[in-house]
């Protein structure tokens, strides 16, 4: 129960008329305010019931930061190839949560302000609450901006992905072959250049 | 400098062969020399070698080194055997067109009182024996390298010869 509350009731119970009660307790509470905080003075109360619209705005953020990130992705992917501009899901920067936190100035005046009762603090900060929410909800649920694998990859992953399998499949044949003794017998029995006839030496020493 | 080093190597190349004769059993030293010399004296260079060519295929028959997959598999295998008859050690190098096999202290010259070149002959039988016994095509062989100027090393190429 709040004190205005308490006057009707009290009003009631002697049987007087609340109407023509005038509060006056709110009126000087609110010059005393104004004398220790000028500033508050220049509040417009009318434009802080009106809620931001946060979730366009933070589309249209969020838009522009895919936009110029997009852009400057593709030109990473040209000069890294097409063929490997493989789309992920990995979040961008954090563009949408700075555009969420960074709009709300009215919204902590409001809730700051003495001489807003409880029930109109509450509706006040609901739907703004809610509309941050939801706006919250939306820009998670915005395609995230495209990242392309290739923007991250070292220079020697872009080499071994640039690289086709026909110039790769003799690496990996040779890398698994180096060691084993079927491979090197393969290898070994495989058609060779002709050598040079015996040496003197080798007559020498065979029939 | 160059002279005093060259001095350095041919001292330790007399040292290590005179540690290869000592090693050789007494029991049977005198008999292979003579058995050697009489051998040489009947057969030619070649027929001599290819005589030893024939029984270090038969020696490598006693000496299994069993199924191995890779060359450092090979050569520990190997080396196994050569430790337990105390023929010195194998190092296997694959130089791509050919596997080059490096026998270091081979006892056979100073024993039998032949040449690395003819000694080799043995060696060369011993291990066409235990490649062809891993599974090497019929195809590939092994051959020394003749004229090694190591006195105590031999050089053989297992491949297409």
């Amino acid at each position: 129960m709040n004190a205005s509350e308490d006057v009707k009731i009290l009003f009631r119970r002697f049987g007087g008329e609340a109407d023509t009660y005038q509060e006056i307790v709110r009126d000087r509470q609110t010059i005393a305010s104004l004398s220790k905080w000028p500033m508050l003075g220049q509040v417009e109360l009318d434009k802080c019931l009106m809620v931001p619209d946060v979730a366009s705005r933070v589309k249209n953020e969020s838009m522009r930061a895919m936009t110029a990130n997009s852009q400057s992705q593709q030109r990473s992917v040209q000069a890294v190839r097409p063929a490997y501009a493989e789309v992920s899901s990995a979040p961008a920067e954090p563009l949408i949560a700075v555009g969420t936190l960074a709009t709300p100035a009215n919204v902590k005046f409001n809730t700051t302000f003495t001489a807003v009762k409880a029930e109109e603090k509450t509706e006040l900060i609901q739907p703004q609450m809610e509309a941050a929410d939801t706006a919250l909800a939306e820009a998670v649920q915005i395609p995230q901006p495209l990242t392309v694998k290739a923007h991250h990859l070292s220079t020697a992953e872009i080499n071994l992905k640039n690289s086709t399998p026909a110039a790769k499949a003799p690496q990996q044949d040779e890398s698994s072959e180096i060691h084993t003794l079927s491979g090197l017998f393969g290898r070994l029995a495989a058609p060779q250049p002709q050598s040079p006839k015996s040496s003197a030496l080798h007559r020498k020493y065979t029939k | 400098m160059t002279l005093s080093t060259s001095k350095q190597a041919d001292t330790v190349e007399a040292e290590v062969n005179f540690l290869l004769r000592e090693r050789i059993s007494a029991q049977w030293a005198c008999f292979l020399r003579a058995f050697s010399a009489e051998m040489q004296s009947q057969l030619s260079d070649a027929e001599y070698r290819e005589l030893l060519r024939s029984m270090g295929t038969k020696m490598a028959e006693q000496l299994p080194i069993g199924t191995n997959e890779t060359i450092e598999a090979l050569e520990a295998s190997i080396n196994t055997q050569l430790h337990s008859i105390q023929w010195g050690y194998v190092k296997l190098v694959d130089a791509g067109n050919a596997l080059c096999i490096h026998h270091h202290l081979n006892p056979l010259s100073p024993t039998l009182d032949i040449t690395n070149d003819i000694s080799g002959g043995f060696l060369e039988g011993v291990y066409d024996q235990w490649l062809r016994a891993t599974g090497a095509d019929a195809g590939l062989s092994v051959k020394q390298i003749l004229g090694s100027v190591s006195q105590t090393t031999l050089e053989f190429q297992f491949g297409q010869h």
